[in-house]
């Protein structure tokens, strides 16, 4: 089994405590981040192992990664949550799961992201083989398999992965519908839905020790965290996105304006739209703002502290960086 | 399930340690909003900045 992981794992706790070295929102890791970085690469290996043990398709991984590439197969995303969630049930239950249940864990986060990314790859990108939206749909199942093992199969979590699951499917559903007509989202927070999976695995784990009135507290801060790097994507891809006739929430109101433009066109226009950029910035602050109540209300500094940081990094993808204090006196 | 309580000082280090990253953070948060109320985003979005960037996903790691 993953030795190499359990391996990997055993040094993300080592190097957790860094984490209190943080210092204002620079961050001092140099040291944090290269031990993350290491992990990373093991991780990298340890997907391609789990990926090959597909029964429907031996050495699938492989194949596909080469096709794609990892930033494609959303591994940055996958490697974050992954060790965010390790780091998570070990602060707040005190649970570090070892060797078993750790592989257990892994594959269901390999799997549930694998499979639910091959599924949209399939829908949104030409030249998809048909094969691989085959495989994804096995993956989505297997993932929730192995997430039903590990957190013992209860009726009411059977229902957690089962509302994850749908939530996706309604999401990319309405999605397709409107492509081309509107952005699919009338309430913003709407469009971190397509994670519901990955707040699957917070509600399994608060479900399992007895802490399931936090539940909404949790979805309402996950999917608020989520919601902001979700329209950051957006804003970044808007001519990709606005090329496959998908109007995202930046979009909002200019729908019919845009689909007279070419999808440079539209994404400058909405990137000069200095009124509508600030709007945005003002949602997704005021997301965060929240997220950091939200956490503090369930007495969780990680997530706090996740909220914070994203905050202090929003603030300077919209306005730059801090003037420095000599750069403020010489004015 | 739940591991034998043996690193619990060790947990309750690095939770004080995040409450009071989060705290400074705030501070930090709330003046940089003050500072930039009046103003306007500068153009910083480029295709490429998507959930696979650094910026975007970079967080604590």
């Amino acid at each position: 089994m993953g030795a190499k992981l359990d391996r990997c794992i055993a040094k993300l706790r080592l190097t957790l405590p860094m984490l209190g070295n943080l210092e204002g929102g620079q961050g001092c890791l140099e040291e944090l981040q290269k031990d993350i970085k290491e992990i990373k690469e093991t991780l990298k290996e340890e997907i391609l192992r789990v990926l090959h043990d597909c029964p429907p398709a031996q050495e699938f991984g492989q194949s596909v990664i080469k096709r794609y590439g990892w930033e494609q197969l959303w591994f940055r995303s996958l490697s974050f949550w992954f060790l965010f969630y390790l780091a998570w049930l070990w602060l707040k239950f005190g649970y570090k799961p070892e060797s078993a249940d750790l592989e257990r864990l892994f594959k269901s986060w390999v799997y549930g992201s694998f499979g639910y990314r091959l599924i949209d790859l399939f829908f949104d990108e030409s030249g998809v083989d048909q094969q691989e939206a085959v495989i994804g749909l096995w993956l989505i199942s297997e993932h929730e398999f192995e997430v039903l093992q590990l957190f013992e199969a209860s009726p009411n979590a059977v229902v957690h992965v089962r509302k994850a699951k749908t939530e996706w499917f309604r999401a990319e559903v309405q999605e397709k519908r409107l492509r081309g007509k509107r952005c699919p989202y009338s309430d913003p927070l709407n469009c971190a839905e397509k994670a519901a999976p990955i707040f699957a695995f917070f509600s399994l784990a608060l479900l399992r020790y007895g802490k399931s009135r936090e539940i909404p507290l949790y979805r309402d801060l996950v999917y608020k965290l989520i919601a902001v790097t979700q329209l950051l994507d957006d804003l970044s891809d808007l001519e990709d996105d606005l090329s496959h006739g998908f109007f995202t929430i930046p979009c909002s109101g200019l729908e019919e304006c845009l689909s007279q433009l070419s999808p440079a066109e539209g994404a400058e226009l909405i990137r000069h739209d200095g009124e509508r950029m600030k709007d945005l910035y003002i949602l997704c602050s005021n997301f965060l703002e929240s997220a950091s109540q939200l956490a503090q209300q369930v007495a969780d500094p990680l997530f706090e502290a996740l909220a914070q940081h994203k905050l202090w990094l929003i603030t300077k993808i919209f306005y730059g960086e801090e003037e420095s204090d000599e750069e403020q006196g010489g004015r | 399930m739940r591991n034998k309580v043996g690193d619990e000082e060790e947990r309750m280090r690095i939770a004080r340690a995040l409450g009071m990253l989060a705290e400074r953070l705030r501070k930090l948060n709330a003046q940089r909003r003050e500072e930039v109320k009046e103003k306007t985003p500068i153009v910083y979005f480029h295709s490429g900045l998507g959930w696979e960037s650094e910026e975007i996903t970079g967080t604590f790691w």
